[in-house]
């Protein structure tokens, strides 16, 4: 995206780039290994350190405040170098997010508030997952003052590692809301960490509820109202994320191509080869100059907000895609293998496209909101 | 129609030719009836191995292959050899069962729509045999293929290699017009009674597993396209180890392998073509060496286009299975229309990348590498021969200098330039097509199932892992565009020159 005259945006900017280059680059490989090791602690707490866990939230709660443009610069500089670190911020202010647009701000200050380690600020989610898409497994029952949850909750991102999680589930009448949960609490059974497409390090777990403690988050059968809200905001700072990586994948092809030799001289000065580098920045270009503008109009409250954010997303979804397929293609064989980059971009851009739940139902979506003059 | 013959000739003749765009309906008529039982037997036996073999411990052994990445799945590579996977496409001539060599395609596709490991493990071994037979040396195809058959009475088996990349040539030694150009490091120096090998291959596939390994080197570094050199190297020769084992993104159960030669001794008779013999043929070394890579890799090149294919297909598979499993805002999602439009895009990709390699197979059979075996009668004597004839009459003559003559004669000079490009030319598209569907498929199953399709434990991921290599290699789908320019294209397009670019402009 494009900070502009922002001095704000580019200062937090660099910082981002540079937290990526110094601190996730040089053991990503590692950290993106499965089995999964420990969590990539000493990253978290560097991240931690420079508020980056607390970015999405509003100034008063120490985060980057109610601005989207801000949080998506961060998000898309992490990513160039490991997708997987953005994902947790990403996640985490997602969920933090729920509670917020719930009106719950006293409840997250309670637990949150003057929170001392990286441990305490994670929240766990199921991440974009649409619960009016496919029915929660998860049911609440009501008990006094609190709720009992029981059931499964799926791929619940950071549910392994996270103190809480903001998950939604089907009340006794059927309706939808989110709960809150101490994942520390009885009556949770959590598997491993899920071996999945990518994101590795931003791992996630399957969570089984037998009888679990949990607090109603909002209002009853909101939970659809809820994640339509938050989700729509947070699709720009996914596709953020997208154009980060795809930023990644285009500096590593291109600095390849310099370099590598085929028929008697450097890749790069083969027109096919730089045209499937012109692809790249076809696709890098264009999903920041959406990003830029999806943020604008959100910050400006503008009426066509959401479907800008939700065609932003969708660009990029599809932009990153091709463009991290093509950043393997630019290094041939090499481009296959762990040691580089790019295997893991083109993973972490598939999967973060698809976990946001059934991309061709979103190009509906955004119908149904351009139809409805939003 | 009021046509003149001569008249319709030259109006068939002018580009696409009517050949070029009939391949199956020239070969059709000609293709022996026994063919078609023994394909559909291939595709049935290919669907037993894959329920009762590769589907129950495909996802596991990928998890462990993650676990542990310099593990050798010799299980699984045993199991193929307990069915008979190495020796079934291999000439009854020559000790093997002798099926028919464009149902290989179709098994591709079919244990690539299961595990793409498994059909390169299989598919590789092909490419080094099929690469080793370009040569016509019978006489090295018999040893061969005879430890190759013992391995499966053993139980031990053997697999065949083709080591051709090097860390500094890969796109480079596809080419004849490139190969002149490519940074080399692996030289086969001339010495009494054979050849000295030094230098590396990189990313050989099935290198850890395999017992032989056709290497292409090349005596004159400065001169490559004129010195090429196969030869054939068993694995615990005096001064050949393995190296580096690769850490891939997919296909963990078929290793990529770097190969180490260090002062490697090959005798002359592991040598299967060098400039020596080349100079035997009708055409120019150069246009030999083009000829007998088009040779291979019009089959090779089907192949790869059929695992793209079965990767569609998987991918294919597992979206419909979750479209007919899960409901979306109250309806089963394979009820919903666009749903349906997707999928059936889906299966289009599938069919039409199907359509491309059986083409180029028809081709093949027309002018290629099957062209021998497999039209009337040879095809029934190959059959209905006992094996004891083969053995004790047969085998005694593939020794002879005589019949690796007769097969060069009848492989090579019997193929017109237009044969070969032709095959070659559809190869390409074949490849490149087939495996632009399979990662298209295999992303727009990702797409369609949400984080369902992020699991690996819901095979759907690793299709695409596994998938994108094979936009890689045998030539990337760049150099195959460029291949098939050259073929069906520049020919007739006055001034067209490949590989001679010009720089300037926007460069
Ligand atoms: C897992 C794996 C298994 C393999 N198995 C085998 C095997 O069994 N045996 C074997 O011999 N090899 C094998 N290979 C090697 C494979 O064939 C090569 O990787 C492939 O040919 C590409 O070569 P390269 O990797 O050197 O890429 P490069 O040739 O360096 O290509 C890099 C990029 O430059 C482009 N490029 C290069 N030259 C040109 C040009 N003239 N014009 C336009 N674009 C160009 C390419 O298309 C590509 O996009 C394997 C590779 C992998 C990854």
């Amino acid at each position: 995206m494009k900070e502009g005259k922002d001095r704000e945006l580019s200062l937090l900017a660099k910082a981002a780039g540079e937290f990526g280059a110094k601190v996730l680059a040089p053991s990503r490989e590692e950290n993106d290994q499965y089995p999964f090791g420990p969590l990539f602690e000493p990253a978290l707490t560097r991240a931690f350190d420079l508020g980056f866990l607390h970015a999405g939230l509003p100034e008063n709660l120490e985060g980057l405040g109610d601005r989207l443009a801000p949080l998506c610069a961060l998000l898309e500089n992490v990513a160039r170098d490991d997708a997987s670190m953005a994902a947790v911020i990403l996640t985490t202010a997602f969920a933090q997010n729920i509670l917020l647009e719930a009106g719950e701000e006293e409840r997250f200050k309670s637990f949150a508030g003057g929170s001392w380690t990286w441990a305490d600020v994670l929240m766990a989610a199921p991440l974009f997952r649409d619960p009016t898409e496919t029915a929660p497994g998860l049911t609440a029952e009501k008990r006094g003052e609190t709720f009992v949850l029981s059931g499964k909750s799926d791929y619940v991102v950071l549910g392994g590692i996270a103190k809480r999680a903001v998950l939604p589930a089907l009340d006794q009448a059927g309706a939808l809301g989110y709960y809150l949960v101490d994942l520390g609490g009885w009556g949770i059974r959590k598997s491993g960490p899920v071996f999945s497409l990518g994101l590795h390090a931003c791992p996630a777990a399957d969570l089984e509820f037998s009888g679990a403690e949990a607090l109603s988050v909002g209002k009853a059968g909101d939970g659809g109202k809820l994640f339509r809200a938050v989700s729509q905001r947070f699709s720009v700072a996914a596709a953020a994320v997208l154009s980060g990586i795809m930023r990644g994948s285009f500096k590593e092809a291109a600095d390849y191509a310099k370099k590598r030799q085929q028929g008697g001289k450097e890749i790069i000065r083969w027109s096919e080869l730089r045209m499937i580098l012109a692809s790249m920045v076809q696709g890098v270009r264009s999903t920041g100059m959406l990003v830029t503008e999806a943020c604008r109009l959100w910050d400006a409250g503008d009426p066509k907000r959401r479907s800008a954010a939700l065609s932003a997303f969708l660009h990029a979804a599809e932009a990153a895609i091709s463009a991290t397929t093509d950043g393997i293609q630019a290094l041939g064989g090499v481009g296959y293998m762990k040691d580089f980059g790019q295997e893991k971009r083109f993973r972490d851009a598939q999967h973060l496209s698809a976990a946001f739940g059934i991309l061709p139902r979103k190009k509906l979506a955004l119908l149904k909101l351009t139809m409805a003059g939003e | 129609m009021n046509l003149k013959r001569k008249e319709a000739e030259k109006l068939a003749a002018r580009t696409p030719s009517f050949e070029e765009m009939t391949a199956s309906l020239h070969a059709g008529p000609r293709l022996a009836r026994g063919m078609i039982r023994e394909t559909r037997d291939v595709v049935a036996y290919c669907r037993k191995f894959c329920d009762e073999v590769v589907r129950p411990q495909v996802l596991e052994l990928d998890r462990g292959l993650h676990e542990d990445p310099d593990h050798l799945p010799w299980d699984f590579v045993k199991k193929a050899n307990e069915w008979g996977f190495y020796s079934l496409w291999i000439p009854r001539l020559l000790g093997g069962h002798g099926v028919n060599f464009s149902s290989l395609s179709y098994a591709m596709e079919e244990i690539g729509s299961v595990c793409l490991a498994m059909a390169n493990l299989i598919g590789v071994h092909y490419l080094g045999f099929g690469t080793l037979t370009s040569s016509g040396n019978a006489r090295l195809m018999r040893r061969l293929a005879q430890d190759v058959v013992a391995g499966e009475k053993s139980g031990e088996p053997c697999l065949i290699s083709l080591a051709i990349t090097e860390p500094g040539a890969g796109t480079d030694v596809e080419e004849v017009d490139l190969v002149d150009k490519a940074n080399l490091g692996c030289q086969a120096r001339r010495v009494d009674g054979g050849y000295e090998v030094n230098g590396s291959k990189v990313f050989i596939s099935n290198g850890h597993l395999s017992t032989w390994h056709m290497v292409i080197s090349y005596s004159d570094l400065a001169r490559p396209s004129e010195t090429t050199v196969m030869m054939a190297v068993k694995t615990g020769m005096k001064g050949f180890s393995f190296g580096r084992h690769e850490k891939k993104m997919g296909q963990r159960a078929c290793p990529a392998s770097e190969l180490v030669f260090n002062d490697c001794f090959v005798p002359d008779e592991l040598v299967a073509l060098d400039d020596r013999i080349a100079q035997t043929f009708t055409r120019s070394q150069r246009e030999t060496g083009q000829q007998m890579i088009d040779y291979v890799v019009s089959t090779s090149r089907a192949a790869v286009g059929a695992f793209g294919v079965g990767a569609a297909r998987g991918a294919y598979e597992a979206a419909l299975k979750f479209a007919s499993e899960t409901v979306v805002d109250g309806e089963l999602l394979v009820n919903h229309e666009w749903a349906q439009c997707w999928l059936a895009e889906m299966l289009k990709n599938v069919t039409l990348g199907r359509l491309a390699y059986a083409e180029t197979n028809y081709a093949n059979g027309l002018y290629g590498m099957f062209k021998l075996l497999h039209e009337e009668p040879m095809f029934s004597i190959m059959r209905l021969t006992p094996r004891f004839i083969y053995e004790r009459y047969v085998a005694p003559l593939l020794e002879k200098p005589g019949a690796t003559a007769f097969y060069r004669k009848r492989s090579y000079d019997g193929q017109s330039s237009c044969e070969q490009h032709r095959t070659s030319g559809l190869a390409s598209i074949a490849k490149f097509a087939g495996t632009d569907f399979g990662i298209k498929n295999c992303q727009m199953a990702l797409a369609f199932m949400g984080e369902a399709g992020l699991r690996q434990d819901r095979g759907a991921e690793k299709h695409l892992r596994d998938a994108k290599l094979l936009q890689i290699y045998e030539g990337t789908n760049q150099l195959n565009r460029l291949n098939l320019f050259k073929c069906l294209i520049a020919c007739g397009c006055d001034g067209a020159r490949v590989f001679e670019e010009k720089e300037g402009g926007l460069s």
